[in-house]
Order: structure tokens, then C-alpha cells, then sequence
């Protein structure tokens, strides 16, 4: 995957100097018999997008699911500033603004999946949506394929490649007590503005969340045709 | 240039949270400077003032002499987040000389260190000691890795050797390879 990904970029080797590059990379394998603090496997076939219910990146929990009846200080102070009440679905929670992209979740395919949800959709009314891909190359083949048409005809900003509301320093900020849902990788408390409550999420629960006006579940709309 | 430090004698502030990171440390939109001097008001700022810039009754700093307070006992993961140098620039502004947690985190320790702050860790127990007793008077001898309540308790304490050597001389990264400046002549000439 990884190889597949840097075959043909700027910056990786070329021809003979590529076969040479992936012949060496293949002997950082780890051992046969080497020794990991965990193993975790993961069945991909049962696991929903997952969501954040406080305010750091760990406090986590798939976005069909309830909130937790907090077992430390830390969550049911992170459900205090979140203003979530223990055992209820944060999925119907109303959103002010949906944030998409800034380095973390700013790729290529991170535009594609959210232009997926949203083809044929419109940005709620009362939701501001900010889309910011994660450079210039992947704003420029962003365009090439026409996505920034689909976020602008759903009435979302596509905006220049930057940080943006990821760390709220330039002005793009939300207010205090709104809700924002997000695909940068921090909510810290105040970190998209003082105040501000960071729901995180992946580009397409961002994008879904953004047409329903509320904290949603992206899967119904990953139904929809490929955008070509 | 970090001061030079060798032993503290000091009485400890505690903000016993868990987890604090860089964004409460110091609030991103203060970040737009890049010198590190005055930055000490920021430090904590949301947890020290509100929205109209007045002071919190729970600011956990209020009637605390910054001079009289340069250990900050923090909770475990204390400075995760964001990789932030003001972070330290903020706290060492703001009068802190020590770090104390029963884990620091790694980017934020390793800022810590090249910006004239030990970053310490001590065990459990010794944490719950510190969080007991806040405003204990603590002794942190750098040159004997050793920090102690005295009368109470003693620990050695781990750190990064080439920051420690930097601090106890009280030079930065530069200052060291310029205090070894005949060396790298000798060096130099014996090359060519």
C-alpha cells in the first residue's frame, strides 16, 4: 500500500533507483518470531466511523453508539465541557460548523470520500463547512477532478491549503459553546476557538453531519455512485 | 541562554489534572510571536482569566508568588498534544524552573529540557505525596539526578544527559559546541 502510494510522486526515485529502493525497503520487515507489547486485530466488517465524545483524541466511540457513564475524572469532566449528557447518542446533536481537511484527513481520497457523501446534497442552512486540502498538489488534483465544484455547489468554502480551524489562529474559529465537527486530529478544549466543542470525525461523517445539520452517520450516504 | 542550574530549593505549585496539554499551557492564538519573553501571561491563560480578560476565582495560580513557586506538579501525560515550544517558553517565562509528573510527555519534555526546564518524573506514591502536600518545599539537585522532600522522602530521577550536562553548565546546544571551539580547530587542522 505504502509503496503503491509513493510509486510515481515528486520526491520518490525513479526507474532502476525505484526497484533498488523497494528491493531495500523490503528487508525492514520485522522478525519472524519479534515481540510486540500488543497484538490487536481488527474486524473491519464490525466497526462503525468512529466519533469523539470529550475533549482529547482518545475519547472515543463509533457514531451509532452512546456516551459513556464516565469511569474517571477525565471523561466526565471531557462530557461537562462537551455539554453531553452520560448514555445518550451524541448522533442528532446539533452542528454550527463542519471542518474538512488542514494537514490530518486533507488528502486526496479524504476529498473524495467527503465529495461523496455530499454530491447531490446541500450544506444544512444553519452549518458553516470549511473544506481546506491538506497542500497545494492536493488542492490542484482536487480541482482537476472537479471536487471543489461539488463542495461549492453544496454551498461549502473550498479554501487554500493551510491550518485553518484546525488551530483556529488566523481567524477561522468557531464560537464559544458551538459545536464543530471535525476532521483535523486535536479538540482539545478551546483548541477551534475558546470555548469551542470539537467533535472528530472522518471526512465523511464530517460531510454527512454537514447535510443533516447534526452529528450523522455517513454510511447511508456511502450507498451513492462513485464520484467519477 | 538557559541559567545555569545545579539545585532548587523551591515551594511546589499543583495542578493535579491529568492530561493537560499544550493548548491549555498556552493557547494557540498566542502563538503568533516567535520571541519567547513576555510570554508568561499567557501561560494557563483560560484557566486563569475569562472571556472579558478578568481573573477566574479558580485560577489555581492567583495569590501565588511566581518566585516563590518554580515547581510545577502536574498530572501523568502532563504537556501531551501539541508539539508547542512555547509551551516551555510560557512556563519558564511564567517563573517555573521544574516539571514534576508521573509521566511528562515525550515532545514536550524533550522542549522542556533544551529551554532551561528538568522535566522530571517521579513514581506513583511520590506524586500522590506532591499532590498531598502542594506548596511543600522540594529540593531538585541536578547534579546528583535527586529530588527530595526533605525529612520525607528521597528519589533519583531519570534524564536526557546531554541536556542536563548543558543546564548544570548552563549553555545551550550552540553555546556547548562553542565552549569546544579549540577542540573542533585541533580537529579541523588534523584533517587537512
Amino acid at each position: 500500500m505504502t509503496y503503491a502510494w509513493l510509486k510515481g510522486r515528486d520526491h520518490a526515485p525513479k526507474g532502476e533507483d525505484w526497484d533498488r529502493a523497494v528491493e531495500a525497503w523490503q528487508t525492514l520487515n520485522s522478525d519472524e518470531d519479534a515481540v510486540f507489547d500488543a497484538e490487536i486485530t481488527l474486524d473491519a466488517r464490525f466497526m462503525a466511523p468512529m466519533i469523539t465524545y470529550g475533549p482529547s483524541p482518545d475519547l472515543g466511540m463509533a457514531v451509532d453508539s452512546i456516551t459513556p457513564h464516565p469511569c474517571s475524572d477525565v471523561e466526565s469532566k471531557g462530557l461537562d465541557y462537551m455539554r453531553f449528557t452520560p448514555g445518550r447518542p451524541i448522533m442528532g446533536e446539533k452542528v454550527d460548523v463542519v471542518f474538512i481537511g488542514s494537514c490530518t484527513n486533507g488528502r486526496l481520497n479524504d476529498l473524495r470520500d467527503a465529495a461523496r457523501v455530499l454530491l447531490g446534497h446541500k450544506v444544512h442552512k444553519d452549518v458553516r463547512m470549511l473544506v481546506v486540502p491538506g497542500s497545494e498538489q492536493v488542492r490542484r488534483e482536487a480541482e482537476k477532478e472537479g471536487l471543489h465544484e461539488i463542495f461549492e455547489k453544496a454551498g461549502a468554502e473550498w479554501r487554500n491549503p493551510g491550518c485553518s480551524m484546525c488551530i483556529a489562529m488566523n481567524g477561522d474559529m468557531a464560537k464559544p459553546g458551538e459545536l464543530v465537527v471535525s476532521t483535523s486530529n486535536r479538540n482539545f478544549e478551546g483548541r477551534q476557538g475558546k470555548g469551542a466543542r470539537t467533535v472528530l470525525a472522518s471526512p465523511a461523517t464530517a460531510a454527512a453531519s454537514a447535510i443533516w445539520g447534526e452529528v450523522a452517520d455517513p454510511r447511508p450516504f456511502m450507498e451513492a455512485p462513485r464520484v467519477a | 541562554m538557559p541559567e545555569q542550574f545545579t539545585t532548587l530549593t523551591s515551594k511546589t505549585l499543583v495542578l493535579a489534572q491529568e492530561n493537560i496539554d499544550t493548548d491549555q499551557i498556552i493557547p494557540a492564538r498566542f502563538l503568533t510571536t516567535t520571541s519567547r519573553h513576555g510570554l508568561g501571561r499567557a501561560a494557563f491563560y483560560d484557566w486563569r482569566y475569562d472571556e472579558a480578560g478578568m481573573a477566574r476565582n479558580s485560577d489555581p495560580f492567583a495569590g501565588k508568588d511566581a518566585g516563590e513557586h518554580q515547581i510545577l506538579v502536574g498530572g501523568d501525560n502532563f504537556g501531551c498534544g501539541s508539539s508547542r515550544e512555547h509551551a516551555p517558553w510560557a512556563l519558564s517565562d511564567f517563573g517555573f524552573r521544574v516539571i514534576v509528573s508521573t509521566k511528562i510527555a515525550d515532545i514536550f519534555k524533550s522542549n522542556a529540557l533544551k529551554n532551561g526546564i528538568i522535566p522530571i518524573e517521579v513514581s506513583a506514591e511520590i506524586h500522590a505525596d506532591l499532590v498531598a502536600n502542594p506548596g511543600t518545599e522540594v529540593v531538585v539537585d541536578l547534579e546528583r539526578c535527586e529530588i527530595s522532600r526533605p525529612g520525607v522522602w528521597k528519589q533519583s530521577f531519570e534524564i536526557e544527559r546531554f541536556g542536563r550536562r548543558c543546564l548544570l553548565d548552563g549553555v545551550d546546544p550552540l553555546g556547548f559546541l562553542q565552549n569546544c571551539e579549540n577542540e573542533i580547530a585541533q580537529f579541523e587542522a588534523a584533517r587537512t
